[in-house]
């Protein structure tokens, strides 16, 4: 993916917006790039010069959409990152968002019954509970999470996870997700539900 | 090398399981922090055996203390494998050739220093804006929604004590720089947040 001057420079500018600092850059670019900062951008104290040598071996070593796509994945929210991928022509926007592992998408029935049986857990009406069910999952840190009621964060973690795509361990994020609710769920109304609703889910992305 | 009494090894494998209700969790941070593969260190039996298996794999290659670090750094909230790690940790204090836990470096004062500076950071408010400080962490501290004070305190304090992560980066100093990022622009709380930072350093040994 080559980009033009102008789109090389917006790009800088997104990642800039989007990580607060050096430290959760060198984090993302390490974990999901399995690359050292320091070595692509050298210890230069300034924020532009440190994105950009960055965009720079993207670009080098074939990684820029490798670098937009993991961007989006940890920090979904990203305005600026949204805008700048919708900048893109189409084509480029294309490759941007879909080169693999490409995040499949949920079945609407699929999406109901888990966040269904996920409501019948006891105790999931409290916050640490519903935070519970996200532990081992890379990132659960900075998710978007509903405050308003239940249901609405129960799908906003669904919705998220589902979108991080595979992780680099082979694992899906909604499968852990599912595997840690069926633990709390034994021996209670939602055992049955998750489990068959963790089957669904384990022949979905088996398929994928 | 096997290291663990046999009463430690029972309360480690209790407060695995306690940090990790399922095996796909724990896979997933083995992964992620000791970059091995769980089904091929322990098989498929059920998670109990799992977690025998996985302690017996760790003394044997003298990596407990890094299986320790990988379950806190994956887990932070968990209160009984941070109690594991502080008798862990003060059992072999004084041993020599033992390779430690992490240090625990926020002091009392400088812990609450740092939650009246972020206070005063209007993104603080909301849960979403003390989220934003989290970006890069690798997993999520015990959150408090409707206190902010509160959730701050806490973070700090269970980020305190955690190992570097891959990127070499140390947790607590992720934060601070994320944090510093939403300080700009407010008189004195950046000054404050920077004389924190600066003492982790030093404890850290970074300077």
């Amino acid at each position: 993916m080559e980009l033009t001057g102008n789109e090389r420079k917006a790009l800088t500018e997104a990642l800039l917006k989007t990580f607060p600092s050096r430290a959760s850059l060198a984090q993302m670019v390490s974990y999901q790039l399995d690359a050292n900062l320091d070595d692509i951008a050298g210890s230069s104290a300034d924020p532009y010069s440190t994105v950009y040598e960055l965009v720079w071996w993207a670009e080098k070593t074939g990684n820029t959409a490798a670098l937009i796509r993991a961007t989006q994945q940890i920090v979904p929210k990203s305005a600026a990152m949204s805008e700048f991928v919708d900048s893109l022509p189409r084509e480029t926007r294309r490759d941007a968002k879909t080169v693999p592992p490409s995040s499949p998408r949920l079945t609407a029935s699929l999406r109901r019954a888990l966040v269904d049986s996920l409501l019948l857990i006891p105790g999931i009406e409290r916050f640490d509970t519903r935070s519970a069910l996200l532990i081992g999952i890379p990132w659960q840190a900075s998710m978007s999470r509903g405050m308003s009621d239940v249901r609405s964060d129960l799908e906003m973690m669904v919705s998220q996870l589902s979108d991080l795509g595979q992780l680099k361990s082979g694992a899906w994020p909604l499968l852990i997700l599912a595997d840690n609710a069926r633990a709390y769920a034994m021996d209670t109304e939602a055992e049955l539900p998750l489990e068959r609703v963790y089957k669904r889910l384990l022949n979905f992305y088996r398929t994928k | 090398m096997i290291e663990l009494t046999f009463r430690e090894g029972v309360k480690l494998r209790r407060s695995l399981r306690s940090a990790f209700r399922s095996r796909s969790a724990l896979a997933q941070v083995v992964f992620d922090h000791l970059r091995e593969d769980l089904g091929q260190l322990t098989g498929d039996d059920d998670y109990g055996e799992v977690l025998i298996r996985l302690i017996v794999w760790a003394e044997a290659n003298e990596r407990t203390v890094d299986l320790i670090r990988a379950a806190r750094t994956g887990n932070p909230a968990d209160d009984l494998l941070s109690e594991f790690e502080v008798e862990y940790q003060a059992r072999r204090h004084s041993a020599a050739g033992i390779p430690g836990l992490p240090p625990r470096v926020l002091t009392q004062v400088l812990r609450r220093d740092l939650v009246e500076a972020v206070l005063r950071i209007p993104s603080s408010d909301s849960y979403d804006g003390r989220s934003a400080f989290l970006l890069g962490l690798p997993a999520s501290p015990s959150r408090n929604q409707g206190n902010a004070q509160a959730d701050l305190d806490t973070i700090f304090y269970q980020l305190d004590g955690l190992g570097r992560l891959d990127s070499g980066q140390w947790p607590l100093l992720l934060v601070i720089d994320n944090i510093l990022f939403y300080a700009q622009g407010y008189a004195g709380v950046s000054d404050v947040i920077h004389n924190v930072k600066q003492a982790l350093e030093q404890a850290y040994c970074i300077r």
